[in-house]
């Protein structure tokens, strides 16, 4: 089996030096190469993961190092499933003894509690990466699951040309890490990296027939990857899948990216795509051993350029979706990919023709940006550009504004924007759906233009402080400052495709805000809302004003919620009793799965004879039992 | 079967010999166990010492293999077959009662009256 690897290695190897090349036929190489890693791979991984297994997960075979080639979704997470009739030869862990390890485990948990399980055990071991391969093994009982059902899904999201694929969102050449064993053989690859909708692609080059890898960002969280040792490194992290490494060779690029994968990771409602079981939330095909310095296909300008639009042309003050974009492009077209090394010239920066430079330091990570307050106007400064005049308005850019719509600025009309126009636009927009007192209105927005123009800082605290010191849980009007201020919050919360800060002396003005929300009892949107316990309490027990009514239907409440735990338990003793074709084995395992139900059960059938004095009535033991769950004696019939 | 942490158990014991009955496809002894490293000791009702992971035997079946044989509800399963069943899980000792290619089982199972008849008649 190790030969068999190593082929497949060699034949990846000149494929990709011949990269200038390249041509459908090298693709269609890589097509096969891909699905039949799907076989080879697993077993002399196998092999060389099983020295490392001490813990139960040892029962698992090994993974690839590289990122497996099928999709998986943390739905699917299954049991372990063979992949084939015996374990490899070689494999010094005994294997079906522990076969009854995940078992007794798995009795009464969700197959996604054991998968979390055997993950947290993995990250007892060493550091960050292996995190990642206690995911690997997760995601390796599902690949194989989904092997078997027919490997039809695992590629078809990859399937897609990256000419088929278009232009996204945001495209450019990104470094992204290959899985190794261990800390010190990192191994960084440069991709062509395309971002749409809420999905990133990767392709080896941008001619080829099908993506590399792609993930599916929601639920990913993106963030700057301190831990790698390149120096503008970021990962997209997921709870259940292993973590995306990437990194850039600048800074300005680093950023921008993670806010578009940021943006990207939360931009979608959760209703919208979530929770379908077989989605594939990610798929990369196997790596090769190849290093990182790979010569880069040079087709051109604009294919190498990161390009939102593919033009070459690069104007400040044409229209672009982020304000980065500016700098980054016409950066850009003087980047030259062609070496694939890290020391890349930071000359880009300075190659700028717009007076745009960014007053950014460090990227602050996704956290931070979600925490850092906005004004009162619900607006998120952008990072504002001393060059350019500030004349009838701020250097900055606007977020998006509230008043109920997502993207009340176009990208198009942002960049130069002052905010007085902004204002002037927004106003009616606000004056919409919260109908303030027009006075108080338009002595804030004074206010807050003047301190636009003033500094790049954001000056949120002093404002939302402002905003706040009227804030009190009594008065109408600060109440209805609050309603302003918080609607703008939540869209921009959610909307915030363009807002970026670069500054980090933001305070906690967002937690004052909730805080003080709370302490008015007020929803996010200004309804009243129970925030306190009694207050909870309170709303629930009362449903109607007359205290005989409320208890008896308090009462009918929770014999109704009795009567469906009893329901629900008699469907369950059913399974049994009314299986005509039962089994010792079928009735173990549905013992075992509800160990509980069935302890009751011989409580109460053992009760009245064996202990006498375990209660009153017949039906009060059985009562109590089931409803407080305390039984968890465990019998097996043998 | 009292236990002194780090001496080794000692107990009055019983040999008792369970030929296993086939019904179908399976091949059952005729009782229930309960308890196991992985249990929860404290809701043994059987166990003197509610520390004690043991295997106990939680009800036999009437007329069953192992009634016949002698086995009684309360006992606490030592040996199967020669293997331990002090220091196993649930499951474990699940396996050791129910393997497929064995007619017999052979327990050394303990029980409080055991040792108290025993000491009596030392003490006589």
């Amino acid at each position: 089996m190790p030969t068999e690897y190593n082929w497949m290695a060699e034949t990846k190897e000149p494929n990709m030096y011949k990269r200038g090349s390249r041509d459908s036929d090298n693709s269609l190489l890589r097509y096969l190469s891909d699905d039949k890693i799907l076989v080879i791979q697993e077993e002399p991984e196998a092999s060389r993961e099983s020295k490392r297994d001490t813990s139960r997960r040892s029962r698992k075979k090994g993974k690839s190092p590289s990122s497996p080639s099928y999709p998986i979704s943390p739905s699917l997470l299954a049991p372990p499933v063979r992949l084939d009739s015996g374990p490899p030869e070689g494999l010094p862990f005994p294997l079906p003894e522990s076969n009854t390890v995940p078992l007794y485990h798995r009795a009464g948990d969700t197959l996604r509690a054991e998968t979390d399980r055997y993950a947290s055990s993995g990250i007892d071991r060493q550091g960050g990466s292996s995190m990642r391969k206690s995911f690997h093994y997760a995601s390796l009982r599902t690949k194989t699951k989904k092997r078997t059902k027919g490997s039809l899904t695992s590629a078809s999201r990859r399937r897609i040309s990256c000419k088929d694929l278009g232009h996204g969102d945001c495209e450019g050449w990104l470094w992204k890490k290959k899985d190794a064993k261990g800390y010190f053989t990192q191994k960084w690859k440069k991709y062509w990296f395309i971002l749409k909708d809420s999905s990133l692609y990767w392709y080896t080059n941008q001619n080829d027939e099908k993506a590399e890898g792609f993930i599916s960002l929601p639920e990913f969280r993106i963030d700057r990857a301190i831990e790698c040792r390149r120096k503008f490194a970021f990962k997209a992290c997921h709870p259940k899948i292993k973590s995306f490494f990437f990194a850039t060779d600048c800074l300005e690029e680093m950023n921008r990216w993670m806010n578009r994968l940021g943006l990207a990771a939360i931009g979608y409602t959760p209703d919208d795509k979530v929770p379908r079981p077989d989605e594939d939330y990610w798929s990369e095909s196997d790596q090769d051993d190849i290093d990182g310095s790979m010569t880069l296909k040079q087709e051109g300008p604009s294919p190498q350029c990161d390009s939102y639009h593919r033009t070459p042309s690069v104007n400040s003050s044409s229209p672009f979706p982020e304000h980065k974009h500016g700098r980054h492009f016409s950066s850009e077209s003087t980047y030259s990919h062609s070496s694939a090394e890290d020391s890349r010239p930071d000359a880009p920066g300075s190659t700028h023709s717009s007076g745009c430079r960014s007053t950014h330091r460090e990227r602050r990570s996704w956290q931070d940006l979600i925490e850092t307050p906005l004004t009162s106007s619900g607006l998120h400064f952008l990072q504002t550009v001393p060059g350019e005049g500030d004349g009838g308005g701020s250097g900055g850019y606007v977020g998006t504004m509230g008043g109920g719509r997502r993207e009340p600025m176009s990208p198009d009309r942002r960049r130069q924007a002052t905010l007085l126009t902004v204002q002037r636009r927004h106003r009616p927009d606000r004056d919409g759906p919260f109908p303030l007192a027009g006075s108080e209105e338009r002595g804030v927005p004074a206010h807050r233009r003047a301190q636009k123009q003033r500094s790049q800082s954001l000056p949120r605290n002093r404002e939302g402080r402002g905003a706040k010191a009227g804030l009190h849980p009594a008065g109408p009007s600060e109440e209805k400052s609050e309603d302003d201020e918080v609607p703008f919050l939540k869209h921009n919360s959610t909307g915030r495709e363009e807002c970026r800060h670069e500054d980090r002396e933001m305070t906690d003005g967002l937690q004052e805000l909730y805080r003080s929300l709370e302490q008015a009892s007020l929803s996010a949107f200004g309804e009243q809302r129970p925030s306190t316990k009694q207050e909870f309490r309170r709303s629930f027990v009362k449903r109607c004003n007359d205290p005989v009514v409320n208890d008896k239907l308090h009462r009918i409440r929770a014999l109704r919620s009795t009567l469906k735990a009893k329901e629900g338990d008699l469907a369950i003793v059913s399974q049994v009793l009314d299986d005509p074709s039962l089994t010792s084995k079928k009735f173990r395992e549905w013992k075992q799965h509800n160990q509980e139900l069935f302890m009751d059960i011989c409580e109460f059938s053992s009760g009245p004879t064996r202990d006498p004095h375990n209660g009153a009535a017949e039906l009060s033991p059985l009562a109590t039992p089931l409803m407080a769950h305390t039984h968890s004696f465990i019998e097996t019939h043998v | 079967m009292s236990y002194i942490p780090g001496q080794p158990v000692t107990a009055v014991v019983q040999r008792i010999e369970i030929h296993k009955l086939r019904q179908g496809d399976n091949l059952i002894l005729g009782f229930s166990i309960g308890g196991g490293i992985d249990q929860d000791p404290g809701q043994n009702p059987f166990s003197e010492d509610k520390t004690d992971k043991g295997i106990y035997v939680t009800r036999v079946t009437k007329g069953g293999p192992a009634e016949v044989a002698g086995l009684m509800m309360g006992d606490k399963i030592m040996q199967v077959n020669g293997w331990d069943m002090t220091m196993v899980t649930h499951d474990q000792a699940r396996k050791r009662l129910t393997k497929k290619n064995e007619d017999v089982v052979r327990l050394l199972v303990t029980r409080k009256s055991l040792e108290d008849a025993v000491r009596q008649s030392m003490m006589q």
